[in-house]
């Protein structure tokens, strides 16, 4: 065997056996057990009360690496149906809630305060262009039949608006509130057709069927997104929950997050430390 | 492989020559046992068989330097080792590691500790990424490419290996109040380790060895020790985190070093020049002496490089070898660096043209030089005019050979003859006798073609093939002609040319011809040419011979896909190494 094989096996060795080696064995932050990743993300912040935690992840799921530096620590998680990092969960010295809203709290010892943006819903107006009792119906039936509908993990909310203002300034109303408009005309009402104007598009789709119009409208709209952050402040420290999560899975964000990741108490965790001989600050 | 070559006027030193059989019997009767021969005006001594067990001429060694980086390696191995893995190991190294920094810790004053803060810098991007970026900014401006390629892989290999051993280890900052800035976990120390391999990596790659290399290695530990007393001060390290990482990053350099670019075979210099020359004193003048007179049984009395400045490939020797008076024969030295120049141009050829024919690339230098022996014997079995091959030495197995020709004595390169019809009608039926035998030289440039006594000799053989396609021969016509009509004009070069070959065969030689067909030197004499007088040679020998469409020069293979496939994931990932490191997230 040559000096470089021999040097080349040994470096290898040399990086594969360490992994056997420390007693906090474990680099995922566990809720429940003294981890290195707990350790560590305890010493970015010391004397911090709450380390936040994974208790179980959902299926997809995928957390990826703890990142510490003093002052700072945080993890994100990853899913194939919310996004390739749909949260990042930091622990820092402090947060700014003035813009959230306080909520119940799932966590004993800190508050919650939530800043999200829940994009579960499509918004639909229908606007008749026109007069006439034909119309009138039809375009009312395009209600009916829209409203409530899911699409894509979004949930159709459809409305009518037939008041007496020009077309044009009703659909822009329609698309500040981020709704589709479908409008509809006396020869629309008699070919069972409608155009479909979007909120970000000059372009306007004309004389869609309204047999297609579910397939136009799934293959036009944003999937489902739920983004912001929830902040649990707390003694000595902050941690925030920051969404950026788009996709099926959304409409369960919520409760699929707070069984997923925890708040560990830090006394106990530097207790279990101190059990295996390590004296956490 | 360039304008040199050359040797005794009368065939004088023997592979088994004629000569030395008629001499003393049989060629290799007597091998091993001593005597001295002299063979026109050439002393030999005996040859000697080299017994199974000793050592080349130039044996593949270590040396000191990497012996002691070695060891420093396996110590730093062995000590994670001891730090990790054996039973109890983590706990005891725990408590001396806690011992010192607790110690340390105890110790701490203010002016100290602002004084450690100030040494904490040192492990800084502020303060190594400038050192960086203009050590790789010197190895570009002197075009230290190897050397540069063996210092970034040393920098992402440090880089790798420690976040890679710091996810495996996961070992937590110590337990002690930590005062200054740390990022992840503990065990290496990124820090002294990206210290240590920068500082390595540029005494290595830009400190000429001797004293001052020695002088900034003893620089660097001290800056490195530093670096590692202030970590372990202010509680962001343990001292097995600082001394493993110490270790690592000179160990790493040094290896990356040796293999990608070993300091025997790209030393660090200022002078320009092709850094494809090989150090010809020392250690490996005394291993050509020795092979010479072991394998050939050439008594030497001096080497010399010889004409550099036309070779790439190869670094071509003057050798004067005893005798009475003493004779001189011609030498070219092949080591690996020269089989990766090869290499890399073969590709490149690939990518841009396809495999133009034979381009497979030799896969040891012992294939390369046995190829080239092998051509220099088929060239003088087809009777065309070329130096008379000796044969080659070995002086590293596998590694470095010296391949041995004639000394063509008082020849002229084509480009600085007097041009006569016999010299053009010479040069001409070189070419036609290369086509008889099958043969293609494929360097047909003015370096490559002397001229001895008024007759034209060819040289430099080592990219010539046999049975080359039909393309490449009219290639080597069209590159003649022209280098005659360098020193003549067409219409004449042209008139000798068909009393050798048809109007057609020269229509197809130049149908063939395109910038990357014409070689560098040619090249540059006809853009001369034309920048002088107004006159270009290749549309003029079109205009002279029978009307042809050009012939494609690009072939594609799904080698060529390949090759080009690779080299476009290697570009790309290197652009976005290098993008990173410009915004500051990648490892420089």
């Amino acid at each position: 065997m040559s000096a470089r094989v021999a040097a080349l096996a040994l470096v290898s060795s040399a990086l594969v056996l360490p992994g056997c080696a420390n007693r906090l064995t474990d680099n995922t932050p566990v809720c429940g057990e003294a981890s290195s990743a707990l350790v560590l993300a305890a010493q970015a912040l010391p004397g911090t009360a709450y380390v936040p935690c994974i208790n179980t992840l959902k299926t997809d799921w995928m957390y990826q690496d703890l990142q510490a530096r003093r002052g700072l620590a945080t993890f994100t998680l990853g899913s194939v149906a919310l996004g390739t990092t749909f949260l990042r969960v930091s622990l820092q010295p402090d947060c700014d809630t003035s813009s959230a809203r306080a909520v119940p709290s799932d966590e004993a010892g800190a508050p919650l305060f939530v800043d999200v943006h829940d994009d579960d819903q499509l918004r639909v107006v229908v606007i008749p262009d026109g007069d006439g009792v034909p119309l009138s119906v039809y375009a009312s039936e395009l209600v009916g039949g829209l409203d409530g509908t899911t699409l894509a993990d979004r949930t159709m909310v459809a409305r009518l608006d037939a008041r007496d203002l020009p077309v044009a300034s009703r659909a822009d109303e329609a698309h500040e509130s981020a709704a589709a408009v479908l409008l509809v005309t006396v020869r629309d009402s008699e070919r069972r057709t409608v155009t479909v104007l979007l909120p970000d598009e000059d372009e306007e789709r004309t004389a869609v069927p309204a047999d297609d119009l579910l397939e136009t409208l799934r293959d036009v709209s944003e999937p489902a997104a739920y983004t912001g952050a929830w902040y649990y402040p707390f003694a000595h420290g902050c941690v925030v929950y920051r969404f950026d999560a788009h996709g099926s899975g959304v409409a369960t964000i919520e409760t699929d997050v707070k069984a997923a990741l925890g708040l560990y108490d830090a006394e106990v965790m530097r207790a279990q430390a101190r059990d295996q001989g390590y004296d956490v600050r | 492989m360039g304008a040199e070559s050359a040797g005794v006027r009368q065939a004088a030193v023997p592979r088994p020559s004629p000569v030395l059989s008629a001499v003393h019997g049989p060629a290799l009767g007597d091998v091993g046992q001593q005597r001295t021969l002299r063979v026109a005006g050439v002393s030999l001594s005996g040859r000697r068989r080299r017994p199974s067990g000793d050592k080349p001429p130039l044996p593949h060694e270590l040396g000191t330097a990497g012996r002691i980086w070695l060891a420093f390696a396996v110590c730093a191995v062995l000590l994670w080792l001891s730090l990790f893995v054996l039973p109890g190991s983590p706990d005891w190294w725990g408590r001396r590691d806690m011992g010192v920094v607790q110690w340390l810790a105890d110790l701490r004053t203010e002016p100290v500790t602002t004084v450690m803060q100030a040494l904490h810098a040192l492990g800084s991007a502020w303060f190594i990424r400038p050192l960086r970026w203009a050590m790789i900014l010197v190895l570009v401006l002197y075009r230290k490419w190897r050397i540069l390629a063996a210092v970034i892989v040393a920098f992402m290999a440090v880089s790798l290996m420690v976040g890679l051993v710091a996810r495996m280890v996961h070992r937590p900052r110590p337990f002690v109040e930590i005062i200054g800035d740390w990022v992840g976990y503990s065990h290496p120390s990124a820090p002294v380790a990206v210290l240590a391999v920068t500082l390595a990596a540029l005494g290595l790659s830009l400190i000429p060895r001797g004293r001052w290399r020695s002088a900034w290695f003893v620089a660097s530990g001290v800056l490195v020790a530093l670096l590692g007393l202030s970590r372990t001060y202010l509680g962001v390290d343990h001292p097995s985190d600082v001394v493993v990482s110490a270790v690592l990053g000179p160990a790493v350099a040094v290896l990356a070093v040796r293999i990608i670019a070993p300091e025997a075979l790209f030393p660090v210099s200022y002078r320009r020049g092709s850094t494809a020359h090989l150090d010809v004193t020392g250690r490996r003048g005394e291993a050509i002496r020795r092979a010479l007179a072991e394998q050939m049984g050439i008594a030497v009395i001096d080497v010399e490089p010889f004409g550099l400045a036309g070779s790439g490939g190869s670094t071509p020797l003057r050798i004067t070898v005893a005798g009475d008076p003493p004779r001189t024969i011609f030498g070219k030295l092949y080591a690996q660096s020269h089989l990766r120049s090869d290499s890399l141009y073969k590709i490149a050829r690939t990518i841009l043209y396809g495999s133009l024919e034979d381009e497979v690339r030799f896969t040891t230098v012992r294939r390369l030089v046995e190829y080239e022996d092998y051509i220099l014997l088929k060239l003088k079995d087809a009777g065309l005019p070329s130096p008379e091959p000796y044969g080659f030495v070995e002086l590293t197995p596998e590694r470095e050979y010296l391949i041995v020709t004639e000394f063509l004595q008082n020849a002229q390169e084509m480009g600085e003859v007097e041009l006569t019809d016999q010299i053009t009608d010479d040069a001409l039926l070189v070419v036609r006798r290369l086509w008889d035998a099958g043969l293609a030289h494929r360097d047909i440039k003015p370096a490559n073609v002397m001229v001895r006594d008024g007759h034209v000799v060819l040289i430099d053989p080592a990219f010539a093939t046999v049975r080359p396609s039909p393309w490449r021969q009219a290639v080597d016509l069209a590159n003649m002609m022209i280098i005659l009509a360098l020193r003549s004009n067409a219409e004449y070069v042209y008139e000798r040319a068909l009393r050798l070959f048809s109007p057609d065969d020269i229509a197809e030689a130049f149908a063939s011809t395109r910038s990357i067909t014409v070689p560098t030197q040619s090249r540059s004499y006809l853009s001369a040419l034309k920048r002088r007088e107004g006159t270009d040679l290749i549309a003029r020998f079109r205009e002279l011979a029978p009307p042809r469409d050009p012939i494609s020069i690009q072939r594609w293979s799904m080698r060529r896909l390949r090759v080009t496939l690779g080299a476009f994931l290697v570009l790309v990932l290197l652009v976005t190494i290098l993008i990173d490191n410009v915004r500051g997230v990648g490892f420089v």
